[in-house]
């Protein structure tokens, strides 16, 4: 492959992930959000896990209430309940789960920095490799 | 599909685990990767790792493009490798799957990529045109998805999964085997058209 051509697909491709940072969303399922009385279990996307299995279970692993989510991917129980884990799932693979002892935290970077990390590791790779492939032939 | 922590049976983990070593040592056998292939390969394992990152909303749940079959008629066995990166680092940096269920995962992309070099590979029993390989990419685009979902299908089915999992899973990918068949046969015939030698089997 020419050196002119390879730029020119690792420039489209830079281009291509940069357009795609806006969409960069997986699916990833994720319990948004725990309060005294629901739960919110939605996607990494934005959006909701509508009609998802959710398992409430206390301190001894014992199932204390099932159900499943609305269509705005609230699930809601008694107040009294106060489940220790709660795991979500869906027919298609998708699964997260809470326990009390640990809270919900934001991710530390956000999504398009990740994704150009990654996108900027694999052609670092790439690059070093066209460059040392270079001189060893010399 | 990103199976996460949780949802594959411990015998199911090991198994894949064994069968994704079976398949880089089978595909390692074919092809050798040296200092020339990798910026290739790089370029394509970017593509791996933003495509999966693209969502389809699609009734109660969303889908992903992966662009395996595309990654296997460039890459042949070398897709093998791709995939693999490609899933760690979504993994280290989207928690996307899980590290127990890497092996799986990898499983799944990777026999789909090999199946979209082996579907594409069919067109040399043939006489080509631009048209005939541009079918052959669409199938070899749709086609890798389709296996890719029927190893996740199986994978769910050994974890417990009811067997209409398989059903409701190709269901919902519908518009990914479509996207990937037309993106696929779009990009493969405009490359042959460039350079033959892009593609694995022409290099």
């Amino acid at each position: 492959m020419k050196s002119k051509q390879l730029l020119l697909i690792i420039c489209f491709s830079l281009v291509f992930s940069f357009i795609s940072i806006e969409d960069a969303l997986a699916h990833r399922m994720l319990i948004e959000e725990v309060d005294e009385d629901y739960v919110v279990v939605g996607f990494d996307d934005g959006t909701k896990a509508m009609e998802a299995d959710v398992v409430l279970y206390d301190q001894d692993e014992e199932v204390i209430l099932e159900g499943r989510t609305d269509l705005e991917g609230v699930f809601e129980f008694d107040l009294e309940l106060q489940p220790y884990k709660i795991v979500s799932s869906d027919t298609f693979g998708h699964r997260a789960e809470w326990t009390r002892d640990e809270p919900i935290t934001e991710d530390r970077f956000p999504r398009w920095a990740r994704v150009l990390l990654g996108v900027g590791i694999i052609l670092f790779v790439g690059i070093g490799a066209r460059f040392f492939g270079n001189k060893k032939e010399e | 599909m990103h199976l996460p922590d949780g949802v594959v049976r411990e015998g199911v983990v090991l198994a894949s685990y064994g069968g994704s070593a079976l398949l880089y040592y089978l595909s390692s056998r074919q092809k050798k990767v040296n200092f020339k292939l990798i910026p290739k390969m790089s370029l394509i394992t970017a593509v791996l790792f933003v495509a999966s990152l693209i969502h389809v909303p699609v009734g109660m749940t969303t889908v992903h493009f992966s662009f395996v079959g595309l990654a296997g008629i460039l890459l042949g066995p070398l897709s093998f490798l791709s995939v693999l990166v490609a899933l760690f680092l979504q993994l280290i940096l989207f928690n996307h799957g899980g590290y127990s269920t890497l092996g799986v995962n990898t499983l799944n992309f990777a026999v789909g990529a090999l199946s979209g070099y082996y579907i594409f590979k069919l067109r040399k029993k043939l006489e080509m045109n631009s048209f005939l390989e541009g079918v052959f990419a669409f199938l070899a685009g749709a086609g890798s998805i389709l296996v890719k979902i029927a190893v996740g299908s199986i994978v769910l089915y050994l974890s417990g999964y009811p067997a209409s999992v398989g059903i409701s899973l190709t269901t919902v990918h519908l518009p990914i085997f479509l996207g990937e068949g037309v993106v696929t046969a779009l990009l493969v015939v405009a490359l042959l058209k460039k350079n033959r030698g892009y593609i694995y089997d022409e290099e």
